[in-house]
């Protein structure tokens, strides 16, 4: 079997599951006093998060005005968006434009020399910066859920579950954004590429309306894509709009595309990382 | 030689620099359909549940997403670029080459560069703006028409000075990019009419950042919404704001002390 001596993509055995979690430990310490330096810039970023579930969230309060829309009213509208706003910000990964700047600049080269697996590296420095903007986040949240009087249905078996969502929605969403990043390994135009993920997160996966209130064909579309179990499905949970059957199905969807991302993962990144040549040296 | 000629040479250059890209011209006609694709998929999905917002009817609103296009198309081509250089020149010292020709550095810096290729969306924009006219069955009187251009002119020249007094913050804070994911997040609500937004929003929105001026206030005049006052109070914020951008670009230039030397 040909295997990439430089880039183990594969958690070989571990010498014992201590070394893996002081590795992990070591990555983190290192991540988070990298953001610590940037932390106007978190607070910006977080800030403009914000801003469009705001827009949508005015827009159906408008139309909600009368009567309800696909049995959401003003105040579950809001409920809605704040949590998407939240789910959003936990689940974003960009690994497209890692992987463009690596490759554009070599410095791919280096992290594939180190012995530890530059997937795991990614994974926790993702998980710091999304617990350090989490906090902020869930902080805006609980404003705006006052502002805007959010309404939250959500029985108490929900609010259980939904950190387990999160995490599954997290480890998809990391999966698929990163087998969607290899393809940078062929082609430069992210612009194209990240323009098209939007596209599909912002119609198909509820950022501009809950998947209940989108017409038939929509509803289809997202159907055959990852992302409304990314986003939509933790935030209809966390706001109790979903019964326990929709729950259990919305898990084995995660499982299924987590399934999927790994072997989509481990495909691409072989066959990216034999097509890549390092600049200068 | 005139100021007119400097910035007709200028953007003659630039758009010869962007013609050597030709794949960029695909890239963003690609990225343009993806644009317009999620501004008709939101109109659709609303439209399924409602026959107006806010008073606002669907073909008004294609008419709102056509200038929205046209704007955000003209500050993609002719303000960002420039914008963007100006802000990395003073983060790497680089301004020098720009302050030691003899000419206004101001109108030298905001003409340095052009992305042609964002002209697509100006061209998208007209054509919704056509389709909302025509479904509306408007007689576009000359007036009416006039007073459009007028209006997309004054919301030009406030988002120009309103990326002018940003940049010139690099002065001082040297790396600003972030505060332009926040412009750039906060011109998407320039999609709908800001009034459907509450009362703190539309302040924001009119005054901190201009969207109003730009987008909703040159589809009132289309759409028979404008006022008096209204009008009066666009053009006298763009001649403040032009003037306001001005002085504060000349106090901004003189704390650069440049990167060499």
């Amino acid at each position: 079997m040909q295997r990439s001596v430089t880039a183990p993509l594969e958690v070989k055995l571990p010498v014992s599951v201590r070394y893996w979690l002081d590795l992990c430990l070591v990555q983190a310490k290192i991540s988070l006093m990298i953001d610590m330096q940037y932390r106007f810039g978190i607070v910006l970023h977080v800030l403009s998060r914000v801003i469009e579930p705001l827009i949508y969230l005015s827009v159906w309060t408008i139309i909600a005005q009368e009567n309800s829309v696909g049995g959401y009213d003003q105040q579950t509208f809001a409920a809605y968006f704040i949590i998407m706003m939240i789910v959003r910000e936990q689940t974003i990964v960009g690994a497209m434009l890692k992987y463009d700047m690596r490759i554009r600049r070599g410095t791919l080269s280096d992290f594939l020399r180190r012995p530890v697996s530059l997937v795991l590296w990614d994974a926790v420095d993702n998980l710091v910066i999304r617990s350090v903007t989490g906090v902020i986040v869930v902080l805006t949240a609980m404003v705006l859920s006052i502002i805007f009087q959010a309404k939250f249905e959500t029985p108490l078996w929900s609010v259980v579950l939904f950190p387990f969502a999160l995490a599954l929605a997290w480890l998809t969403s990391f999966l698929i954004d990163y087998t969607l990043g290899m393809l940078v390994f062929w082609t430069h135009s992210i612009t194209a590429l990240r323009a098209t993920l939007t596209t599909a997160t912002v119609l198909f996966a509820g950022r501009l309306a809950p998947l209940d209130v989108l017409p038939p064909l929509f509803q289809t579309i997202a159907n055959l894509l990852p992302f409304r179990w990314i986003l939509a499905f933790p935030t209809e949970l966390a706001i109790g709009r979903l019964t326990f059957h929709e729950t259990l199905n919305g898990f084995v969807m995660q499982i299924v595309w987590i399934i999927a991302g790994f072997v989509g993962l481990h495909y691409l990144w072989n066959a990216g990382i034999h097509r890549y040549s390092a600049v200068g040296g | 030689m005139s100021y007119l000629k400097i910035i007709g040479l200028y953007l003659r250059l630039g758009i010869l620099n962007e013609l050597q890209y030709r794949t960029n011209f695909f890239v963003q006609l690609f990225q343009s359909a993806l644009g317009l694709i999620v501004a008709l998929g939101g109109l659709a999905i609303v439209f399924d549940h409602t026959t107006n917002l806010n008073g606002w009817t669907q073909p008004e609103l294609l008419a709102v997403v056509g200038v929205y296009f046209i704007v955000g198309g003209l500050i993609g081509t002719l303000i960002q670029p420039s914008m963007q250089l100006l802000m990395e020149d003073i983060r790497q010292g680089t301004l020098d080459f720009a302050i030691l020709k003899p000419v206004e550095t101001q109108i030298l810096i905001s003409v340095r560069q052009v992305q042609i290729w964002k002209m697509v969306d100006v061209g998208i924009g007209l054509v919704l703006i056509a389709i909302g006219l025509t479904q509306l069955g408007a007689q576009i009187g000359l007036q009416q028409a006039l007073l459009f251009v007028v209006l997309l002119i004054a919301g030009v020249a406030i988002v120009y000075s309103f990326w002018l007094i940003l940049a010139t913050f690099a002065f001082w804070f040297i790396r600003i990019d972030n505060i332009l994911v926040i412009f750039q997040s906060m011109y998407e609500a320039g999609r709908w009419p800001v009034r459907i937004y509450p009362g703190w929003l539309q302040f924001t929105l009119t005054f901190l950042v201009p969207v109003a001026f730009a987008v909703t206030v040159p589809v009132e005049a289309l759409t028979n919404r404008l006022t008096v006052q209204t009008f009066i109070g666009a053009i006298a914020l763009a001649a403040f704001m032009l003037t306001a951008s001005h002085f504060f670009w000349r106090f901004g230039i003189r704390s650069y002390s440049g990167a060499s030397a």
